[in-house]
Formats: structure tokens, C-alpha cells, sequence
């Protein structure tokens, strides 16, 4: 059997109803993709708690019957992520504001982030780099 | 997650172990808000087993400790991992449950 290496280029997606308890999937997804990409424990810990925050905010937009799609992609230190609802509501108007603590908790875990209303769609996305990380060869 | 409550005198041990969000943060504050009657003055959450915490967990955590202050008790979350510590340290509440 080859063997398979991951790429860090890889691009995933995951689709999962947007439930609560189906927000760990995207948890897992993007420890994946950090660990991959050569961050350390914490950092890890860092972006867990960022996909679990936004995909939260989601939950609250999508619907009970909406899905969420979460896009990630990472590799030579960096990692970006998108997540987006789909096949539920549709929003009738912005997300309004984030509570304090998670954007206290967003500010400081990643390099930068944005929640919203995009092409009709609830979406975020948030990106993280560490310049000293070394990806898993 | 798993909750493992422990009654000693007034004193309430709120064992968690697992990951604690949005999804199951509710069942551990009505296990304690279940466990504190009138006599417990002490609820402390041994965070050892416990691997994630999120806002909504920490704002669950925050209004079931308002309670037991407002009753003359406190809350306080002892043995905190590296992650748990983390999100507490972001939110500037370690003092706030007694974290050292």
C-alpha cells in the first residue's frame, strides 16, 4: 500500500447539521489542521476554541434544519478557516453583536477574524500564522 | 463530558471530565444548582478531566457562581489544565474563580 502523505496545501471541508453537539466535528477538524501545520499544544488549544466560537454563532443563524460547512486549509505555518451556513435560513438582517467574552476569547487566539452576512450567507473566517512553527514532514 | 458530584460537609467537589461548550454546559450547571442546597457554602470544580471549555461554558459557570456569592458561598475551579487555564487567563477571570 503507498503511502499517503498529507499535503499541506489540502484544502477539507466538513458538513455537519448545525447542532451544538456536532460543533466538536469542527473542533477536531481544525486541531487537525494545526497540529499539521506545525503549531504548538497551545496554539492548537487557541484555534480549537475559535472554530467552537464562531461555529456557535452560526448555530443561532442557520436554523434547525441548516447545515454548517467549515472549510480549512493550512501548511507551512499558517492555517485558515471558513465556515458558513448553509441549506437553512435565510437571515433577516446581520448577525448583530458578538457577546464580550467571545470576542475577548477571538481577539486574542488568532491574527484576525470576521463574522457575518456574507453574499446572503451567515459566515466567519479567522486565520493564524506563527512564523515559527514547522509543519509535520 | 461526565459530572461527578461529591458531597463533604459544605462543600460540593464538582468533578468534569471531557470537553465543556455550548452543547452540554447547561447539564453541569443544573447538576451543581441540584447538589448546593442551602447548607453547601463551597462548590469547587475540579477541572483535572477537563480538556475544553468555551464562553457559553464560562458564562454558565459565571451565573452559577452568582448565585452561590449571593448566598454567602463561592465557587472556585481548582487543578486547571494548560487549555482551561488559557480561555480563563483570555477573559480575565482567574481570580474570579480563585484560580492561582
Amino acid at each position: 500500500m503507498p503511502d499517503e502523505q498529507v499535503t499541506p496545501d489540502d484544502v477539507v471541508t466538513l458538513r455537519f447539521p448545525a447542532a451544538t453537539e456536532r460543533v466538536r466535528l469542527a473542533r477536531t477538524l481544525v486541531a487537525t489542521l494545526a497540529d499539521e501545520a506545525g503549531f504548538d499544544f497551545d496554539q492548537v488549544e487557541d484555534l480549537r476554541i475559535a472554530v467552537d466560537e464562531l461555529c456557535f454563532v452560526l448555530i443561532d443563524q442557520c436554523g434547525s434544519v441548516g447545515r454548517i460547512e467549515v472549510t480549512g486549509s493550512g501548511g507551512l505555518g499558517g492555517i485558515r478557516v471558513e465556515g458558513r451556513c448553509v441549506d437553512g435560513n435565510s437571515p433577516s438582517g446581520d448577525l448583530g453583536d458578538l457577546a464580550e467574552i467571545t470576542t475577548q476569547i477571538l481577539a486574542t487566539v488568532v491574527d484576525d477574524y470576521e463574522v457575518g452576512i456574507v453574499e446572503g450567507v451567515p459566515s466567519f473566517r479567522f486565520s493564524k500564522t506563527d512564523p515559527v512553527a514547522k509543519p509535520v514532514p | 463530558m461526565n459530572i461527578n458530584v461529591d458531597r463533604a460537609g459544605t462543600q460540593l467537589t464538582v468533578g468534569v471530565t471531557g470537553e465543556l461548550d455550548a452543547h452540554n454546559c447547561a447539564e453541569l450547571g443544573e447538576a451543581i444548582v441540584r447538589a448546593a442546597d442551602s447548607e453547601v457554602d463551597r462548590v469547587v470544580i475540579d477541572a483535572a478531566e477537563l480538556s475544553f471549555i468555551d464562553s457559553s461554558a464560562i458564562s454558565e459557570l459565571l451565573r452559577v457562581r452568582q448565585d452561590l456569592v449571593d448566598r454567602g458561598g463561592e465557587l472556585v475551579i481548582q487543578n486547571t489544565g494548560s487549555s482551561v487555564r488559557r480561555v480563563l487567563e483570555i477573559t480575565g477571570l482567574l481570580d474570579t474563580f480563585g484560580v492561582s
